[in-house]
């Protein structure tokens, strides 16, 4: 396994806001987590790259990495898309992909993969040394993206990837994802609100409520099970 | 005529060590949000260094180098030893250790050196340059100084990837962290520049205003006038700011009757609070534009 998790809690202050939760995620797949508002998936993503105190058991490749560091984590291939995005907003378009390879080392290389960046995304290229924050919503996920895969991750965290954007947008965005995870097969592990676009996208999902997993199927199982889309998905 | 060109050109020497200060000021803002009411210190610290090894019969210009890389190293040390600790402490614990660290550098370098003033010498002279009256040697080597130094700094921050990295950090520390940057040092080199900055700074101005440990104190005010003038999300800004209230410092002395040179001081303050009543941000001073 890639990412395994294992008894996980966290904490803001006082509040615990996960409850011991379990899942996994293999290289090259592409998983879920599911929930409502306050379920507690933003705090799983970031209990993996150490930005909340945490409990528990967290591996990447078999190493514990739980209370590490965010930029050491980082370092062993996890790239995380965070809520808000993360842009630099001052910086431009170019300069924010170039932050994403900042622990990779060859000029080249780098290059190369800004370039391939605006394969995935046109819309950067012509763009690019345009101030990251004059973007649109969209175009700025997609910076958001292009900047985590700078990395070359074997991980990547997306957080509400569909977050304020237009459906259309919304569309497409997965579509280059789905491509993505195909071409570098770099694993993903998607929080969304969406559920319906997740669980295309997805291989296996994890239904979260209050800080615990209350549902761990492959994803065409829950999208079939109209009581679990009822009650948890509201769609 | 000759006067006012020779009171602009004096005025642009003295904001060229403004616009230092200021610079240094700003570097330190935006890596951890709070003015380092030390920097002036640092600086007056930094020029007894060099003046000693003067004294000790080193060359000018080894001298420089060497204040300078001992300040970089002793602005790094600073940030790991004293701030780091309180990074997450309440804003007044941390004005508290920058009052601190001023007093503890102002009283040490009276301690020893003592108070009386020294002459610091000029590489440059003080004959006039190609021997007009308009400009001496000193203040047009202040000037050159300051834009080589200007220079270089823009060629680090724009041209470089550690420069970038040390903007994004400075810029938006938790996504900085998420890309791999390692925040803490990168505000530690900050710290480090600036501080070799203002070393720059005090040796050019003090054949000015001569060596004594209290010598900073009214060019730091002018250094917070200028970034504040400038706008202290702005390094940009702050140079400018810097120069300007030189220039606006040395007319109002020479030309405002009353003003004269016992209320130059008064000048900078007044432009600090007139500035914050009508521009908070400062002239160059960005909000951050965005759509979401």
């Amino acid at each position: 396994m890639l990412l395994e998790v294992s008894g996980l809690t966290a904490f803001y202050g006082q509040n615990q806001a996960l409850h011991g939760v379990d899942f996994a995620v293999d290289a090259g797949e592409v998983r879920t987590l599911l929930g409502a508002n306050g379920a507690g998936k933003t705090t799983v993503l970031r209990a993996i790259c150490g930005m909340v105190r945490v409990a528990g058991d967290i591996r990447v490749d078999g190493r514990h990495i739980a209370g590490w560091a965010t930029e050491d984590v980082v370092r062993l291939g996890v790239a995380h898309v965070p809520e808000g995005r993360g842009t630099f907003l001052r910086l431009s378009v170019e300069e924010n992909l170039q932050l994403g390879a900042m622990t990779r080392r060859g000029r080249r290389e780098i290059g190369a993969d800004i370039e391939r960046v605006y394969v995935s995304f046109p819309r950067l290229k012509e763009r690019r040394g345009q101030q990251a924050g004059t973007l649109s919503g969209g175009e700025q996920q997609m910076l958001a993206v292009g900047r985590a895969l700078m990395l070359r991750p074997r991980l990547l965290l997306l957080d509400e990837p569909s977050f304020g954007l237009a459906p259309l947008i919304v569309e497409e965005l997965f579509a280059i994802l789905r491509q993505i995870n195909a071409d570098t097969g770099v694993a993903m592990l998607i929080v969304e609100q969406n559920a319906a676009l997740a669980l295309e996208l997805a291989e296996h999902a994890y239904l979260l409520e209050t800080g615990r997993v209350v549902m761990d199927a492959p994803a065409a199982v829950i999208a079939a099970d109209e009581a679990v889309r009822r009650s948890y998905l509201g769609y | 005529m000759e006067l006012l060109l020779q009171q602009i050109m004096a005025g642009l020497a003295n904001g060229a060590i403004y616009a230092s200060m200021a610079l240094a000021v700003v570097m330190i803002y935006q890596a951890i949000d709070h003015l380092n009411f030390a920097q002036g210190e640092m600086a007056m610290f930094s020029t007894f260094i060099a003046w000693q090894l003067i004294a000790w019969g080193q060359p000018y210009w080894v001298a420089f180098a060497i204040a300078v890389v001992l300040s970089f190293v002793a602005g790094v040390a600073i940030d790991r030893v004293l701030f780091r600790p309180i990074n997450n402490a309440p804003v007044l614990s941390q004005i508290v250790a920058f009052i601190a660290l001023f007093s503890i550098l102002n009283s040490s370098a009276g301690q020893i050196w003592n108070y009386t003033i020294k002459s610091f010498p000029s590489p440059f002279g003080h004959e006039g340059l190609f021997g007009g009256t308009l400009i001496d040697m000193h203040e047009a080597g202040m000037i050159g100084v300051t834009l080589v130094m200007l220079a270089l700094l823009y060629l680090f921050f724009r041209g470089t990837r550690l420069g970038l990295a040390m903007r994004a950090a400075a810029a938006n520390p938790e996504s900085a962290r998420l890309v791999g940057i390692r925040v803490g040092w990168m505000t530690a080199l900050g710290w480090g520049m600036a501080a070799a900055i203002g070393a720059v700074a005090g040796m050019l101005i003090a054949p000015v205003v001569f060596l004594e440990p209290n010598m900073m104190l009214g060019v730091l005010l002018y250094g917070f006038a200028g970034a504040v003038l400038g706008g202290l999300t702005s390094p940009g800004g702050a140079v400018v700011g810097g120069f300007a209230v030189g220039v606006i410092e040395n007319l109002a002395g020479t030309f405002i009757p009353y003003v004269g040179r016992e209320l130059k001081l008064t000048i900078a303050l007044a432009l600090i609070v007139v500035v914050l009543m009508f521009r908070p941000s400062g002239l160059f001073g960005r909000s951050v534009v965005s759509r979401v």
